[in-house]
């Protein structure tokens, strides 16, 4: 099995599967809810490689279910029918029924793919991951802990996310704030342009003079003219931070409405002056006076509540800044992360790409082995007969030289025995009985004394 | 008298033992042809099985031999050479 050969997988009608397709790629991730039947597909292809089926496992309303792989050019069809056993068939050869208790390895040992084990996770018998075992023992994919996955993947974003996120709530809380104290002060110059409003309306003297009172007034308006010497004061502080909100043209344009603000109470009060100035004229409107008066301390209030606003708005300012960094950080860690990542793949990715031209490299080297080991058995094949056969031969060429020696020696026996013979052909008298000698000694022996 | 008479039984002995040593010898010559039969058998069994045909003009046995001999002799060669 190598990485280039394809892989597909096919089951139909299995336990909550209705039908799927699948081909396996470089790396294939399988999601899904639960029981929506990631495990019942794994389980499908086990059931056809241990050859453990049932027809318990045939989908609701079904009459059968199939199960197809294929692997490179090797391809493998189980399926089972109600009532009936299962039938397998191997590279779309003849369909087998009669299998028994044989697995897919017994069946055809040469098939790639041999088992399907479901090794437990820390112990929890609830949760497999399933690797597929191959004749090499390589296995090609199996299932991922999702969550700790992900969870892995997606920490350090999290992390400045949910910092961002508390900033953005400070920000936020800031900003409710601001706008609170800016509703109120709104509200306080209302009332103060319908007081102003009051005193325009005032032009002609209604009431009695009363030079006590009037002296009364002239002190509050004494009072209001060390109110503008305030208002001068953060006229001019307002001045110094424009300069800075003109950083940022939306802080700029912040502190050129809060300026236009104090200008407009300036104003009003400018116009509460000339009605001061109008009345010491008259010095006969004492109630325009007491009214003066009594507007004085709501007008106070209005500068109070104006420079509260100005204060919140420089916080504004800041918070922004704070949210601006915040957005920038998030950017910053997740680019760094990225780029880390990506790192991590490239990394995994070389040495994977070193392996397989290893393997490839390993199979080329093996596949021309087995060749010269062929070759190997065909010289042996080829020798062997005649090697038996030299024996055979060097046995015969010995026992033949044996034989001729043998014949030699029985030459040399009959020649000394033809000389034996002639010389005893010469003696005419028998030396054990001294009688004359009518034939050869040996014979006269031979035939007379045994 | 008596020294022809001892010189003759010498002769007489001697051709006796020689007389025996024959018999031996002819009795070791028929065990010997009776094992040259049988591996004359295998031998012309083997050459058949090796392919040889005696044919009129053609290859003596010993001429196959030598040629599958050396045959076999450059296979081993080219193979050794391809091995390095």
């Amino acid at each position: 099995m190598t990485k280039a050969e394809p892989i597909f997988l096919d089951i139909v009608n299995y336990k909550i599967v209705k039908e799927a397709h699948i081909e396996v790629s470089d790396l294939t991730l399988i999601r899904g809810q639960n029981d929506s039947g990631k495990s019942s597909f794994f389980q499908g292809l086990h059931t056809a490689i241990a050859n453990e089926s049932s027809d318990a496992q045939i989908s609701y309303g079904a009459k059968s279910f199939t199960v197809r792989m294929g692997i490179g050019s090797r391809s493998l069809s189980y399926s089972r029918k109600k009532g009936a056993g299962p039938v397998v068939s191997i590279d779309g050869g003849e369909p087998l029924d009669k299998l028994g208790r044989l697995s897919l390895s017994d069946i055809d040992p040469t098939f790639p793919l041999k088992a399907l084990k479901f090794p437990l996770a820390n112990g929890e018998a609830e949760k497999f991951y399933p690797n597929f075992v191959f004749q090499e023992e390589l296995p090609v994919f199996g299932q991922v802990d999702v969550y700790a996955f992900f969870s892995a993947m997606f920490e350090p974003v999290a992390r400045v996310s949910r910092h961002l996120y508390a900033v953005r709530k400070r920000v936020s809380d800031a900003s409710s704030n601001t706008s609170a104290v800016k509703a109120q002060s709104n509200s306080l110059l209302e009332m103060f342009n319908s007081l102003n409003a009051s005193l325009t309306a005032i032009d002609e003297p209604t009431v009695v003079l009363c030079h006590g009172k009037v002296v009364a007034g002239l002190q509050v308006a004494a009072e209001v003219t060390g109110s503008l010497a305030k208002i001068n004061g953060l006229e001019q502080r307002l001045a110094a931070l424009s300069k800075y909100a003109a950083l940022d043209g939306n802080d700029f344009n912040l502190a050129a409405d809060h300026y236009q603000s104090l200008d407009k109470v300036k104003v009003s009060l400018q116009e509460v002056v000339s009605k001061r100035k109008a009345l010491e004229k008259t010095s006969h409107d004492f109630s325009a006076a007491q009214a003066y008066h009594e507007m004085l301390p709501k007008a106070k209030s209005l500068l109070e509540m104006s420079r509260t606003s100005f204060l919140l708005s420089d916080l504004r300012l800041k918070t922004d800044s704070v949210q601006s960094l915040g957005v920038r950080l998030e950017q910053a860690a997740r680019a760094d992360k990225v780029v880390e990542w990506l790192s991590q793949v490239k990394t995994s990715y070389d040495l994977l790409t070193g392996l397989q031209s290893k393997v490839t490299t390993l199979n080329k080297v093996a596949t021309r082995w087995a060749k010269k080991e062929m070759h190997v058995r065909y010289l042996e094949a080829w020798i062997t007969p005649y090697v038996s056969f030299g024996q055979t031969y060097a046995c015969w060429r010995s026992s033949r030289a044996a034989s001729l020696e043998t014949l030699s020696k029985i030459a040399d026996t009959e020649k000394t025995l033809s000389e034996c013979r002639a010389e005893l052909a010469t003696i005419a008298e028998c030396p054990v009985c001294g009688g004359s000698l009518t034939k050869p000694l040996h014979e006269h022996v031979g035939g007379l004394h045994g | 008298m008596a020294e022809s008479s001892v010189r003759i039984t010498q002769m007489f002995n001697h051709f006796q033992k020689a007389a025996a040593t024959k018999a031996i010898l002819e009795q070791q010559l028929a065990r010997e042809q009776a094992e040259l039969t049988k591996l004359e058998f295998e031998v012309n069994e083997g050459l058949t099985s090796l392919g040889y045909v005696p044919t009129p003009g053609g290859p003596t046995p010993e001429q196959f031999l030598e040629a599958s001999m050396a045959a076999i002799e450059m296979e081993l060669d080219n193979f050794e050479r391809s091995v390095q």
